[in-house]
């Protein structure tokens, strides 16, 4: 039987809810923010999508290999090792030193090109990362490989070989697919899905195994792409009255009576 | 500048779709000249409701025999061929900004998701959105035409919007269309009432991870449902599968804009609040005075939320006159 | 003839109110633990013998009250506050014990910015009086990791110890004088005085008394001026831990006294610091104060760092954010439940001290056994947080996945035997094998070889004071 190639793409990204209210500085001139000295993660949405493709491994009638993939500088490679504990059987970086906060297209088409140099049947990713939010490198990956592609996925399944299910949220409920390979599936709000953790032993076991990192020219302009003209703090303060009191009873009956009663009555 | 709206008529969160694309279209393109809006519905729907809900001026109503994205991608492929709109405008909820942004490569143009307002300069289009996980706020400049734009949810619908009336109007037939999906037809799936009550209700009550037990989560709901509230709760409840899916509130889930909100236990990190800060009036319930919550709050408890939750269920409830 | 469950609920109902006596069988379940049980309650087992109730008290003579109907009728009594323990403290060895819950009695009696010191009830939040005192200038010096949570009484009880204890001291060089309540119903007061040699130290009987002496209702603490303006950070990353312990004991032995020195080694570094640690210890240091002893302590710790090549400093941004992010919430503590909960990964921690010879011996020691002897570990590791003239504390981080076991086999299978490790190597080395968690119920078997010949001293007190047994069966006292 012919495994089965996954591609999982992730990123690493700041734990931006780290950031101290008065760290967030925008430097005028590069419009940055300095965000290097935050806790680094894997992406919420990506760690969910690596848990996914360990558990569709795991559940598979027949053989599959897992691919992790990822953009960016060698602070990437800490995960990419724990990944190879984890029992993915290749680890790729496409070395770059280029601004990625906002070029889904180039971080695409750089996908698209290594999967038609190394062939995948399935890409799992998360749908979106913080810093840039764009919310498009899955879906453009799709379009330059010419695949299908399935949004917001909550749950893939192997119901037999070559055919999957995917489950994904829609506005008004859940779609439930039955589909053949090759897919991009952009992983949206999973729950229960944390990253499993491997064991010293285990990674102790790949202290040998290297990362494969690729340079990887990241076209500055692909597409047309769009270019960042201004960045600008959005400050969300109100008035943050607090409310007096000497139990938790008292409270709830001044805030009650001073502030609730008469939006209640209004509503 | 040439527009077209784009509107999923076969999902039940229509209305919001249309009041935000329509709130859009009268804050950014009020000088453009009238607009087209295409609406993809099904048998089961009512027309003479759905014409009413257009945007702009001019609508084609196009029947579809199925509801996802890759089938409306292929459709719309195929529609605009040649097509002259500078502008394609997409709800900004799940279908909407998969759609900009697929549909934009089709067509050779350029797409950003979630944009909150554009500005037309000359050869470039500057478009105003929050990135940094909702701490920032970036203008980003396209240039490549067509522009596809999804729009950041929960716009200002209460404005006032102008009624429209639909000028020209057109049918297309598209249930014979064979090419559709490659996925083949999925299974939907409703869940009851989704996340849509949420995004409509007039008073939230919101629990984050600060109630720390799906016992404690289930009695908040209680006691939301006895106070008269809609029940949301963040991404970590949400993960933790304490409350379904579509109850999340912030960038990742549902964007409430309520009159009045209530957050229990949240911290507020910029995520979850994108969820809530459209709300008239928040109030902050929390053990924590430093959580940057409390700053964003208009009025705030700092105690233990279950008791001041249970009382104030208590005082909402002796009051006759509410809901 | 011992009383029957329904009858002690009844009496209880007699002293408190049926309001302040909670017999729901949820909270009884969830109150027979404590954290160090977590992996058991987070899969809804409970293997420990339920209370008869967890009982509400707002004020000392309550508490009296309640005490002498226990020690008359020979019932457990469980003290608590704001149940951060870690230990088994809080877990209800004896069946129908009674829970007496001091949360309620939390009220700031005073706040004494001339004579320097505050008075609170047991229940009061550290972090409530700690931001009431900051809002006027001040501050308590004491800084757990569990101050959001954590109430005085309890911290008293444990002996607890804050991140700038190098400056500060630990809770019992900040505690001036407190009240607490005996088994047989006697209130004793000990007053606020600078210092006295009036005989021995009293209030060293009851802080870190774990609620197996007496109940502790109210505390004074000394104060500080808050001048936050004045710290400076510092951090470095380092080849090894013996270089970092050398660092510290040079810092200690000259004479300075930063708030904050703490070592990581490897492998805890990289859970907290891998976005710049590459692999390396770190060490990190802060000097707070007047502003000129700030400046001088800092430079003095510069100065004695350059004197070790291999040490390479980072930027003091990346400290700043790891400090303004220190503390654990309601909302860490569940994110972590759910953590756990999906992935059956689950870290504790256990601290032990020694002097500066035998530290870096203990840690190399403790730290290859648990690699070798216990199955499934993803993280072995520890740091020093808290050092003194003549030595530091090592507190190891011990995470696993609880592989192929039921939930109440997880604390045989893994957590116990990495605690034995660790007190073994801790004691053969001549350490302590508690340095501020508390003795709890898991150390509570070593507790005579701790103490050797002065157990005598220990065990007298618990004779004198809890003659009948009746305060918290199993904790710090054997039987």
């Amino acid at each position: 039987m012919i495994a089965m190639n996954i591609l999982v793409c992730f990123k690493v990204t700041p734990d931006l809810d780290q950031l101290p209210p008065d760290g967030w500085e925008v430097d005028r001139a590069a419009l940055t923010v300095e965000t290097s000295f935050v806790k680094a993660m894997i992406n919420p949405y990506d760690e969910s999508a690596l848990e996914l493709a360990l558990r569709f491994a795991e559940d598979a009638p027949g053989p599959v290999k897992l691919t992790a993939l990822t953009v960016g500088d060698r602070s990437a490679d800490r995960y990419l090792k724990m990944l190879y504990a984890l029992k993915f059987d290749r680890a790729v970086r496409l070395e770059t030193g280029a601004d990625l906060r906002f070029t889904p297209e180039g971080i695409a088409a750089a996908i698209a090109a290594f999967v038609s140099r190394n062939p995948h049947q399935l890409i799992i990713m998360g749908r979106q990362s913080g810093v840039g939010d764009n919310a498009a490198t899955p879906l453009l990956a799709a379009e330059k490989l010419g695949w299908p592609c399935i949004a917001h996925v909550t749950e893939i399944r192997s119901l037999q070989e070559d055919l999957l299910k995917v489950r994904a949220q829609a506005d008004d409920g859940f779609l439930s697919y039955a589909a053949r390979p090759p897919l991009v599936a952009a992983v949206g709000n999973v729950p229960h899905a944390y990253l499993r953790v491997p064991t010293l032993k285990e990674r102790l076991g790949v202290r040998e195994k290297k990362v494969e990192i690729v340079a990887a020219a990241l076209p500055a302009e692909e597409g047309a792409g769009c270019t960042l003209t201004g960045l600008d703090v959005i400050d969300r303060r109100r008035a943050g009255l607090k409310i007096e009191g000497a139990t938790p009873q008292e409270k709830a009956g001044a805030l009650y009576e001073l502030y609730l009663k008469e939006r209640l009555a209004k509503l | 500048m040439k527009y077209t709206v784009v509107l999923n008529g076969c999902s039940r969160n229509i209305y919001s779709q249309a009041e935000e694309t329509a709130s859009f279209v009268a804050e950014n393109l009020g000088s453009a000249p009238p607009g087209r809006c295409i609406l993809f519905y099904s048998d089961a729907q009512n027309k003479e409701e759905l014409i009413a809900l257009s945007p702009a001026e001019s609508l084609l109503l196009v029947k579809v025999k199925q509801r996802d994205p890759e089938y409306y991608l292929s459709l719309l492929t195929g529609l605009l061929q040649n097509d002259t709109s500078s502008l394609y405008l997409f709800p900004g909820d799940l279908c909407g900004s998969e759609l900009a942004i697929r549909l934009a490569h089709r067509l050779g143009g350029s797409s950003l998701a979630a944009v909150e307002k554009i500005e037309e300069d000359g050869e470039e289009l500057h478009c105003y959105k929050t990135v940094y996980s909702g701490y920032l706020r970036a203008q980003l400049s396209l240039r490549q035409k067509p522009y596809c734009l999804s729009i950041a949810r929960g716009g200002d619908t209460r404005r006032c919007r102008k009624a429209v009336k639909v000028l020209k109007f057109e049918e297309l037939d598209a249930t014979g269309f064979e090419k559709g999906s490659p996925l083949g037809e999925p299974e939907y799936e409703e869940e009851a009432n989704g996340g849509l009550e949420l995004e409509e209700a007039p008073f939230i009550l919101v629990a984050g991870q600060g109630v720390n037990s799906r016992e404690k989560i289930t009695r908040l709901k209680e006691i939301a449902a006895e106070m008269g509230a809609t029940f949301g709760v963040s991404r970590p409840v949400a993960m933790s599968a304490w409350a379904p899916l579509h109850s999340l509130i912030g960038v990742s889930g549902v964007i409430t804009r309520p009159q009045l909100c209530i957050a229990v236990g949240i911290s507020g990190a910029a995520a979850f609040f994108a969820g809530i800060e459209k709300s008239k009036y928040i109030v902050a319930v929390n053990i924590d005075e430093l959580a940057p919550l409390v700053q964003s709050a208009d009025v705030v408890v700092i105690d233990d939320y279950e008791a001041v939750l249970e009382e104030l269920c208590r005082l909402i409830k002796e009051q006759p006159s509410l809901p | 003839m011992s009383l029957t469950r329904e009858q002690i609920v009844e009496q209880l109902v007699g002293i408190l109110g049926e309001d302040n006596v909670v017999t729901d069988e949820a909270v009884l379940r969830q109150s027979s633990v404590d954290r160090f049980r977590r992996f058991e309650e987070l899969h809804g087992v409970f293997t420990q013998p339920l209370p008869a109730a967890v009982v509400y008290v707002h004020s000392t003579a309550e508490v009296a009250e309640v005490l002498k109907f226990a020690h008359k009728n020979l019932i457990n009594v469980v003290p608590r506050t704001g149940q951060t323990a870690t230990e088994g403290g809080l877990e209800t060895a004896v069946a129908n014990s009674i829970v007496v819950d001091g949360s309620r009695m939390n009220k700031i009696i005073k706040l004494d910015t001339y004579n320097m010191q505050a008075t609170c009830q047991c229940g009061t939040p550290l972090q409530v009086l700690e931001d009431q005192l900051r809002a006027l200038g001040y501050t308590t010096g004491h800084s757990p990791q569990s101050k959001p949570l954590a109430q005085l009484g309890g911290l008293v009880a444990t002996r607890s110890i804050g991140q700038f204890s190098t400056l500060y001291g630990g809770i019992e060089e900040m505690v001036v004088g407190l009240e607490a309540v005996f088994p047989n119903g006697h209130i004793a007061r000990i007053k606020n005085v600078p210092r006295r040699a009036a005989g021995p130290d009293i209030r060293h009987v009851v802080i870190g008394n774990e609620g197996a002496l007496c109940f502790i209702t109210e505390v004074t603490v000394k104060i500080y001026k808050f001048m936050p303006e004045n710290n400076i950070l510092l951090g470095y990353t380092l080849d090894r831990m013996k270089t970092g312990f050398e660092i510290l004991r040079q810092v200690m032995v000259n004479g300075y006294r930063p708030s904050v020195a703490r070592l990581y080694d490897p492998e805890d570094a990289d859970y907290h610091f891998s976005h710049f640690s590459e692999g390396r210890c770190v060490l990190i240091f802060m000097a707070e104060g007047p502003k000129a002893i700030a400046e001088a302590t800092a430079a003095a710790i510069k100065e004695i760092v350059a004197r070790h090549p291999e040490c390479q400093e980072v930027d003091s941004r990346y400290i700043q954010v790891w400090f303004d992010n220190l503390n654990w919430d309601a909302s860490d503590v569940a994110e972590e439940r759910a953590e756990i909960l999906e992935t059956k990964n689950i870290g504790n921690t256990t601290e032990i001290s020694a002097d500066w010879e035998k530290i870096n011996v203990i840690y190399e020691a403790c730290v290859e056994r648990i690699r070798r002897e216990v199955p499934d570990m993803t993280l072995v590791g520890g740091h020093s947080s808290h050092s003194y003239i003549n030595g530091t504390n090592l507190y190891f981080v011990h995470y696993y996945n609880v592989v192929d076991c039921k939930p109440e086999e997880e604390l045989t299978k893994y957590h116990l035997p990495i605690k034995t490790i660790i007190v073994e190597e801790t004691l053969k080395a001549g350490g302590a094998i508690c340095h501020h968690h508390g003795v709890g119920k898991y150390r509570t078997p070593w507790i005579d070889q701790e103490h050797g010949s002065a157990y005598y001293i220990l065990e007298t007190l618990k004779r004198a004071f809890d003659p009948r047994g009746i305060m918290n069966k199993g904790t710090i006292f054997k039987g």
